[in-house]
């Protein structure tokens, strides 16, 4: 597999995958505090 | 049951899972891994992903305040957001979902057959082209499932949000889990690289290519969902205090990570299993049909593991379907309660109509690819009618008073505002009509309204539709009564802001 496709798909991995989880974790952390 | 409706979500990651079930559908599995892969990779990935958060989320942020506001399904919500004589807007918008939930129920109904043939093995060493003609043409087991997927779509939505919420927590695991054994098996296929290679390499030329920008657009729109009044129906049971910028925002990214995920199972096995590189390409080039009933069943059929890898990507694309019809029939059924209708009434209702409906495209492929068609186009232009709300009522409101409330964990700036007033409204716009003007190509009379998939077709059925609405405008928007969450709006919308 070439760098720029290893590279690519990290960061676009990262943003969606880590966005969806770490938006996840606030949601809860505002529902708790409700 | 009517008690713990009215209470709404049980959570508010209950409300973002309702989202994405409903957003996630086919288009993520068989749509999104070919159209990435055919269009420049990388480069796609990196527009569509442009295209999801300055297109679909600006819309969808505003589709969320109108349903939470309106506290109505389509017609109502439009009627009380922006005035009486825009009814039809919403109204509209639920005849499409109709047209939408009564083909795509056949298309799940052939995703379940296909489900049972990799069970039993039913599509080993038969002519896999042959197969799926007799599997979407005249075929009395497909228009049985197709009435099997009606009646649980119909029982499921007449359970409410709560049934939703129950039918989730298991749909949206099995789903997960699924692609992510066949996308774990599709990359240590030898020679899986090539694919990956091909689905995330990223040539910054490539951004110069204006088809790339449209293609991501057009997998952005049909796949998150602006447009199809889902956010405003499931808006309309989400809590007073649920956060309307996060639970978004999360509907939007776990679209988006699913489809990844369907990337990663699909073209691997593709590139690692076809007997040439051009004979992969030409596989990704198959449309959706021959992509996922043709070309995948015959890689599934030689390759090692290929009956459980079946197995995983038929059970997930079957959840990723069933859960977007289920909302799709919400989407329909919601107006009929609204006019007073009770619940099981409203239901048997759109389920005889969506059966009437749906019985031609379950018996012929061509008539599905019709309805298919012309949706797409009006989706569009549903998309159009929630941002030209939005500017009707204010966006500077929407977004400082709706969007950034007391209760919200993030705030949204200006450039919302910029967005949903001028780049979505052009970039959708400009979608249709390049859309449009595709399909004047595609066959020899592009004028003809009984065509397949004609310029000719699309505008017929799309300005009937339009015209009956606006015909029973006043009537529609006198039947809309009942109204979700008395006393619990939020924040309640002005008497002052109707326009008439």
């Amino acid at each position: 597999m070439s760098t720029n496709a290893i590279i690519m798909m990290v960061l676009i991995l990262t943003f969606f995958w880590g966005g969806f989880l770490a938006f996840i974790i606030k949601l809860q952390k505002i529902s708790k505090n409700q | 049951m009517e008690n713990d409706e009215k209470r709404g979500y049980s959570s508010q990651l209950a409300l973002a899972m309702s989202l994405i079930a409903g957003s996630v559908g086919t288009g993520n599995i068989w749509r999104f891994p070919r159209v990435a892969a055919t269009n420049g990779g990388g480069t796609f990935i990196v527009v569509w992903t442009i295209m999801m958060i300055i297109v679909c989320l600006p819309i969808m942020l505003g589709e969320h305040v109108i349903g939470r506001t309106s506290r109505h399904g389509t017609p109502g919500a439009f009627r009380d957001f922006i005035g009486k004589k825009y009814t039809w807007l919403g109204s509209v918008v639920a005849t499409i979902m109709a047209m939408v939930a009564a083909y795509y129920s056949a298309v799940v109904a052939w995703v379940a057959y296909y489900l049972g043939l990799s069970l039993t093995k039913g599509y080993y060493n038969v002519d896999k082209v042959e197969m799926f003609e007799s599997v979407s043409n005249g075929n009395i087991i497909t228009v049985l499932l197709f009435v099997l997927v009606l009646a649980i779509s119909a029982y499921i939505s007449y359970t409410g949000v709560k049934g939703i919420e129950k039918a989730n927590k298991i749909f949206l695991p099995v789903l997960l889990i699924c692609l992510v054994i066949a996308a774990i098996r599709a990359i240590t296929l030898p020679g899986a690289s090539v694919g990956l290679n091909y689905l995330f390499e990223f040539d910054p030329k490539e951004l110069l290519n204006y088809k790339i920008w449209l293609e991501g657009l057009t997998q952005a729109i049909w796949s998150a969902g602006p447009g199809w009044g889902l956010v405003i129906t499931l808006a309309v049971f989400s809590r007073a205090k649920s956060d309307v910028n996060l639970t978004t925002t999360i509907q939007v990214f776990g679209d988006a990570s699913v489809s990844l995920i369907a990337g990663l199972a699909v073209i691997p096995t593709i590139f690692a299993l076809a007997p040439t590189f051009e004979a992969a390409l030409e596989v990704t080039q198959s449309g959706n049909n021959g992509l996922t009933f043709i070309s995948m069943t015959q890689l599934f059929e030689t390759m090692p593991g290929g009956y459980i890898i079946s197995l995983a990507f038929f059970l997930s694309l079957l959840f990723a379907a069933l859960s977007s019809n289920i909302a799709h029939f919400m989407i329909v059924s919601l107006p009929f309660v609204d006019s007073g209708l009770a619940k099981k009434k409203a239901v048997i209702r759109v389920a005889l109509i969506l059966l009437i409906w749906g019985l031609p495209s379950a018996w012929n492929a061509t008539f599905l690819s019709n309805q298919d068609w012309v949706a797409g186009q009006m989706m569009l232009v549903g998309a159009l009618f929630s941002c030209y709300a939005i500017y009707k009522f204010g966006a500077k409101k929407v977004r400082e008073k709706f969007l950034n409330n007391p209760y919200t964990g993030f705030k949204i700036g200006k450039w919302w505002e910029f967005a949903i007033k001028i780049i979505s409204p052009l970039v959708v716009l400009v979608m249709l009509l390049w859309w449009s003007f595709q399909s004047i190509g595609w066959e020899a009379n592009w004028w003809n309204p009984l065509g397949i998939s004609n310029l000719g077709t699309f505008l017929a059925q799309g300005a009937l539709i339009i015209l009956v609405n606006i015909i029973f405008n006043d009537k529609i928007a006198d039947s809309v009564k009942h109204k979700y969450f008395d006393g619990e709006e939020f924040p309640p919308i002005p008497d002052n802001e109707f326009s008439d």
